[in-house]
């Protein structure tokens, strides 16, 4: 007995390549999200420095954004790495992701010398370069490969039902309700 | 649609209400930011002993209440603090760039050293011992120079983690401005 009736027909869920490739890209984004938020909220005011020196925040509001930025990536990290509602996290994960790299690529061209703070301390000083860079754009990738294929097979959303049989990319197939 | 519009709010909405009861908690404050102008005052020196007739041409007097002076913070005047042994300086670029040349007898430290059980911690509680023992110590930080937040970040972190704020002082040039002014450099594994 399925535990929900859209799940009995999946649509390209189940596929072991797919659903290894979506995992990955889930995990991949997602812990990169935990490891960073679990970093900064370990000294916030590390963070605040870091957000200052961009210079893209009004100083006022810097301290709020120390504390929701950190906080709004282990919400979607943790969305992201259990699979539920995972192509409304992995928009969070573009949006974020797209974000920072989007001030990581500024800083880069100004040639201003300043701590990424990706990571809060974890790896020492984290310069803006195209390593910083390269690596976003995977996070980028990883994340809107979930908003796109949907959590795959080893996620939340499959064994519940929530996603997967409704993929936005595929019509919803004879006999399938879409959620 | 809509379901995707619902469950993105639903998480922000989670995720401000949890950013929101932890920084009412912990505090929304920035860290304090030092004075970048304020220039170190010179030691006191021995009676009868000429002070460098380069470093009075050149460089501008500094006051005894560590005020900005009109010449500003120059190397010159960062090679005669040098000769006291209450200056201290810290290197607050990466690693790298400390390894591959940096102002004799300048010691390593990233913000994030502070505050956390890192490899630096016996540098940093050999800091806090001497900012201690010798109320004259004058800790003078630099970085690449230019628009370069790595002293400014260091300064803010020792002065939450105890460091007195007259006792820090950011050399503006940075390593850039000491090579320029054909100063001598070190290389290779740092102090401590």
């Amino acid at each position: 007995m399925p535990l929900h009736p859209s799940v009995s027909a999946p649509s390209g869920c189940a596929c072991p390549a797919k659903t290894i490739v979506l995992t990955t890209c889930r995990f991949l984004a997602g812990g990169a999200f935990l490891l960073a938020a679990t970093m900064k909220l370990q000294d916030p005011q590390l963070f605040m420095l870091s957000i200052d020196a961009f210079g893209l925040v009004p100083s006022a509001l810097v301290p709020f954004f120390a504390y929701a930025i950190p906080w709004t990536e282990i919400v979607a990290g943790l969305l992201l790495v259990y699979g539920f509602w995972s192509r409304a996290a992995g928009v969070v994960g573009v949006g974020l992701y797209g974000v920072f790299t989007a001030a990581l690529a500024w800083v880069y061209l100004s040639g201003a010398d300043v701590d990424c703070g990706c990571f809060g301390g974890l790896f020492g000083r984290g310069d803006v370069g195209p390593f910083s860079l390269v690596r976003n754009t995977i996070f980028i990738a990883c994340s809107a490969v979930v908003v796109l294929r949907g959590a795959g097979a080893a996620s939340l959303d499959h064994v519940l039902g929530v996603e997967c049989a409704h993929n936005p990319s595929s019509p919803p197939q004879a006999g399938q309700q879409a959620p | 649609m809509k379901q995707y519009v619902t469950r993105l709010l639903v998480i922000a909405a989670v995720a401000l209400v949890a950013a929101l009861v932890d920084g009412s908690v912990r505090g929304l404050k920035m860290p304090p930011k030092p004075d970048e102008t304020r220039v170190p005052h010179l030691p006191p020196r021995p009676a009868g002993t000429p002070a460098p007739s380069d470093a009075a041409e050149t460089s501008a007097p500094a006051d005894s209440t560590g005020t900005a002076t009109e010449d500003g913070f120059t190397p010159q005047l960062l090679a005669e603090l040098m000769e006291s042994p209450s200056t201290i300086l810290i290197d607050a670029r990466s690693d790298a760039e400390h390894r591959q040349g940096r102002i004799p007898n300048s010691f390593h430290l990233e913000p994030s050293d502070l505050g956390r059980d890192s490899a630096k911690s016996s540098l940093v509680q050999f800091l806090i011992d001497t900012a201690a023992g010798d109320p004259n110590v004058q800790f003078i930080i630099y970085c690449g120079g230019g628009d370069c937040h790595a002293s400014r970040d260091l300064a803010s972190q020792m002065i939450r983690y105890g460091f007195r704020e007259d006792q820090i002082y950011m050399f503006e040039g940075g390593y850039p401005a000491w090579v320029e002014a054909g100063y001598e450099i070190q290389s290779g594994d740092p102090l401590f």
